[in-house]
């Protein structure tokens, strides 16, 4: 069983000091971590019930915030020793686990998922049926574009495009644009 | 490894939000395993190169670049140099001599549009999963292992070739998808990088390779016909 010493910490800003430069670096995510070698994402933001009567968010310095009040947020493992926190809030101390597409569970029973974020979907028997016979399956439009995005703008794909001898190519590479030139990964 | 034309570059990320694209994609690999889909990732699968420890998450991904230009496009029907199984040695990974890995799926997500075909695609020989199976069990193996790890000083691609003549096989498949898509493929499926032929425009892609835990089939068993989904209960099912 893990141990339950867990704290939230923020792996990347993408706050005023990224919008003064320009540069568009934005991993907006925060770990769920033990300090050792485990961990869990959780992608601040809204977060909406499935019947979209309840809304809450998670921010990026490991606060929960219900009706404009926020409380910090407390990590720990559930009994099945997956990331989970507790908050307080008008329904009792409910526990909010990550779930396996991004979602977060209340309790096992409410799902809560990003604003505008649509939930990971499961490969339909079909296309799990072109996986036995071809080999492979293709799922189009299965990452949202904002994780896109942050995977992009990492600084280890960087590297790895001016490994791959792209530096120049980089420039003609919009969404790389602005950041890699502003990390001198791509010459101009 | 495995250069095909254009530069291919990659590297192992730890990076959270590189990593953290498996998520989105856990779903259809738990519905491929067959192991119904499970709070989290972690409770099941991990990528094989993060720890030898079942029950984590993917804590680190490959980066895959395919840098443009310097290459022939690859002409319909022919057949891909480059095009292996992983857990092949070849000369620059991590594959020791003599040996061959395996795992159960092969999961990338494409983190840049391939519109059209030789744009440094992901790319396959339909089936190739299959018939493999089916060579192996027409010569032994036990002939078939040593066939793949032989120490003649081949590449991957020609070892693969004498067990199962690829020009035999189904024409390739280039994988055409905007950014977003993620590709799931048996281990066994024979597949490659295209060249890029843009201009100025490198692809990326990032790769986990699952295993699933437990009592795994041997080498041998696995690689067989009768074991080709014996790690894909999902799949055998259906």
């Amino acid at each position: 069983m893990p141990q339950a010493s867990l704290c939230f910490c923020i792996l990347e800003d993408d706050g005023a000091a990224g919008e003064d430069d320009g540069c568009p670096r934005r991993f907006d995510m925060a770990l769920l971590t033990n300090g050792l070698d485990d961990g869990a994402l959780v992608p601040p933001g809204e977060y909406v019930k499935a019947d979209g009567g309840v809304r809450f968010s998670v921010t990026r310095d490991a606060t929960f915030v219900f009706r404009g009040e926020a409380q910090a947020i407390e990590a720990r493992y559930d009994v099945r020793g997956r990331p989970c926190f507790e908050i307080y809030w008008q329904w009792g101390r409910p526990t909010f686990s990550l779930d396996a597409d991004g979602a977060l569970v209340e309790d096992g029973r409410h799902v809560f998922r990003r604003a505008g974020e649509p939930p990971a979907r499961a490969a339909t028997p079909e296309q799990l049926c072109h996986l036995r016979d071809a080999g492979y399956v293709v799922l189009h439009g299965c990452v949202p574009s904002a994780a896109v995005d942050a995977a992009l703008h990492s600084g280890d794909v960087a590297s790895t495009i001016r490994k791959a001898g792209a530096d120049g190519a980089c420039r003609a590479f919009d969404s790389f644009r602005s950041f890699v030139q502003r990390s001198n990964v791509c010459f101009s | 490894m495995f250069l095909v034309g254009g530069t291919w570059a990659e590297r192992h990320s730890w990076d959270p939000a590189v990593v953290g694209v498996a998520r989105y994609v856990w779903p259809a690999v738990e519905a491929a395993v067959g192991c119904g889909v499970p709070s989290s990732p972690a409770s099941l699968f991990f990528a094989r190169s993060v720890t030898r420890s079942p029950g984590r998450p993917p804590r680190v991904a490959q980066i895959a670049v395919k840098g443009p230009g310097g290459a022939a496009p690859l002409a319909p029907g022919a057949v891909a140099e480059g095009a292996h199984i992983d857990g092949m040695h070849a000369a620059d990974n991590n594959v020791a001599v003599g040996t061959l890995g395996t795992f159960t799926l092969l999961v990338g997500v494409a983190l840049t549009d391939a519109f059209a075909p030789n744009r440094g695609n992901f790319g396959v020989i339909p089936g190739s999963h299959a018939a493999l199976s089916r060579a192996v069990d027409r010569v032994g193996a036990e002939r078939a292992i040593a066939t793949l790890t032989d120490r003649d000083g081949g590449g991957p691609t020609e070892r693969l070739d004498r067990l199962l003549p690829l020009a035999a096989l189904a024409p390739h498949a280039q994988v055409v998808a905007a950014r977003g898509a993620a590709v799931l493929a048996h281990y066994q499926t024979v597949h490659f990088s295209a060249p890029n032929v843009s201009e100025a425009e490198p692809r990326v892609m990032v790769y986990f390779r699952v295993t699933r835990p437990g009592a795994r089939p041997t080498v041998a068993a696995g690689l067989s016909r009768s074991g080709l989904l014996a790690e894909l209960p999902g799949l055998s099912k259906l």
